[in-house]
């Protein structure tokens, strides 16, 4: 899978309705912002707009430009996405960790400097 | 078979105790892994964890403890939103501090099975199945049920395809997740509509998604099996709901809960959709019926965090008996609260939800509360307890409890499969005919009068006790 860091690619597939816009994405190959609006019961133009920008930053999704279109299409096979939203999902889950760890040493410095 | 493993392994400045006791502390800060909510470290310790996501709920999800050495290592089954094993092991370093490693282990075949369920990826098909569609929560607050609901449904099409499938064919499950969200549902429910060979959708999710998606099925022509505890049971041709209505659930034990008490207040809580509100209403006509008063009543939306504003309110109405329907995660939350605040010696509470996936949660918190379904593990016949050896031998003993909406799901499969045979074909209107006029020999079906009856039902440790049976009465 090419760029997007781990923390990106977990905010991308974090959110149920970006998932359904990959797994759309990917069974047409390739489709424009306006089809997959259409594809996607219930969620509005602009939030489509949105969710792209999202995963396309994430490295998931790539961008065509076509005359006046943009296509769309996945940058992984599915079974790809399921073990980068995995391996972003635990390794998160440690970043956090690790900073909580790390604020809860600096506030005990403080107060041995202070005391 | 194989598996994914994913190996993370981090550095942290302090004592391998330090760390360790981080772990099951319920508080976010620490990560979703270590700073998960358990009541204590040890074996069997259930664990309730909370992915951070966009929007509002996060993804919930639960896990269990197999093992664990203090201070050395914690060895995890995780069993919702998706299942696997996960090892965190604590070395001490040199310089006073600690490395984590965390090892994952994640069988391929799951993988496939998170795709589908995370929305991901379409399930490849077998070869001649018919698909059988369940769109349940495997996230979200309901996301505490996903897991028994998902396996019960398996364990039915395993029976049924161990008889030769249905009309020859054997029966593919397709799950879809709706994370507790009426929009998701919608979308999980137009690719499950899509799906070629597709039978009928079984759902076992909130009303909420239900008044979303059953349109959806409607102009599909693909009928729709709704198997929770729903407002009503008036229906369209091609929409069927089998659970316990409000007037089931509240028309005797109301005035049984206020025999105990001798009290007369009621409050009624629970979420803000309609199906809390419609049991708030059942409720409040009940008790002007036996001629109690309204002490109060006050709602909450879907994934709520603070209760105490709601405890507080409660607390100054000196109400006897609360009604609490709430979803999931949200029972469990409001519970706890509501225990800690010191309410629970005064008055006393039906939680038309409660089963027995919810008081494995809620532990102490739960004790005492009430509630009438049709279903609930410690009921006492034979077939009862086949079906749950069943289900252990399949999922193993650290597999969640089976709840009321779980087991509801599977003897709806199993219904499904006898309609299909009876009507000697596909066809949606002479299946859903079928499927109305149909007997399933299970659980619900009891003490030989082969009519089904509810059962009034008391948490306690461990699970809901049966106190006794009560008529079915819409």
């Amino acid at each position: 899978m090419s760029g997007g860091d781990s923390d990106a690619v977990f905010s991308a597939l974090a959110d149920p309705t970006r998932r359904s816009i990959l797994r759309i994405i990917g069974e047409e190959g390739e489709i424009t912002a306006g089809e997959l609006a259409e594809r996607c019961e219930g969620v509005g133009r602009t939030a489509v707009s949105g969710h792209l920008r999202v995963l396309r930053l994430a490295g998931l999704v790539n961008e065509r430009r076509d005359g006046r279109y943009r296509r769309y299409s996945v940058t992984a096979s599915p079974a790809d996405t399921v073990v980068a939203f995995l391996t972003s999902v635990y390794r998160h889950s440690l970043e956090d960790l690790a900073s909580a760890v790390e604020d809860a040493a600096d506030e005990v410095d403080r107060q041995a400097e202070s005391g | 078979m194989g598996e994914l493993v994913l190996n993370s392994e981090v550095h942290l400045p302090a004592s391998p105790g330090e760390v360790f006791s981080q772990f099951g502390s319920g508080d976010p800060a620490a990560g979703w892994l270590f700073g998960a909510e358990t009541s204590s470290v040890q074996a069997g310790s259930l664990i309730r964890l909370t992915i951070p996501l966009a929007g509002l709920t996060g993804m919930e999800g639960t896990a269990r403890i197999l093992a664990t050495t203090p201070f050395r290592r914690i060895d995890l089954v995780h069993e919702s939103p998706w299942s696997g094993h996960v090892s965190c092991r604590f070395r001490p370093d040199p310089d006073g501090g600690t490395r984590v490693a965390v090892r994952v282990r994640i069988a391929d075949h799951e993988i496939e099975r998170l795709g589908v369920e995370l929305g991901l990826v379409s399930p490849t098909r077998v070869d001649g199945s018919i698909a059988l569609g369940l769109l349940t929560s495997m996230s979200g607050t309901a996301g505490i049920l996903g897991r028994s609901t998902v396996n019960c449904a398996e364990l039915a099409v395993d029976e049924i395809n161990g008889n030769g499938g249905v009309l020859g064919r054997p029966v593919q499950l397709i799950v879809a997740d709706d994370a507790t969200d009426a929009v998701v549902g919608r979308m999980a429910m137009c690719r499950l509509l899509a799906t070629p060979h597709l039978s009928a959708v079984l759902g076992m999710h909130s009303s909420d998604t239900f008044a979303a998606v059953a349109p959806l099925a409607v102009s599909a022509a693909t009928p729709y099996l709704y198997t929770p505890t729903s407002e009503t049971r008036s229906n369209h041709p091609l929409v069927v709901r089998f659970g316990e209505t409000p007037i089931d659930q509240l028309h005797r034990a109301l005035p049984r809960l206020a025999e105990e008490t001798g009290g007369r207040r009621w409050f009624f809580t629970g979420n803000d959709y309609s199906w809390p509100r419609a049991i708030g209403g059942t409720a409040r006509a009940i008790v002007r019926q036996m001629g109690g008063t309204l002490a109060g009543e006050g709602y909450l939306p879907v994934g709520a965090r603070r209760f105490d504003e709601l405890i507080e309110s409660i607390h100054r109405s000196g109400t006897d008996h609360v009604v609490a329907s709430f979803i999931g995660h949200d029972q469990v939350r409001f519970e706890r609260a509501f225990g800690s605040s010191g309410l629970r010696s005064t008055t006393r509470t039906f939680a038309p939800l409660l089963d027995d996936a919810l008081v494995e949660h809620q532990g102490a918190d739960a004790a005492r509360i009430w509630n009438v379904l049709g279903y609930f593990e410690g009921l006492d016949s034979e077939t009862n307890r086949s079906f749950l050896a069943r289900y252990r031998q399949r999922f193993g003993v650290c597999a969640p409890p089976v709840s009321a909406a779980a087991e509801g799901v599977y003897e709806v499969v199993h219904r499904w499969a006898m309609a299909c045979h009876r009507s000697r074909g596909w066809d949606a209107t002479a299946v859903l005919d079928g499927l109305r006029r149909t007997r399933f020999d299970g659980p619900r079906l009891r003490r030989g009068t082969g009519e089904p009856t509810l059962l009034l039902g008391e948490a306690q440790a461990g699970g809901v006790r049966v106190l006794e049976d009560v008529p079915i009465a819409s």
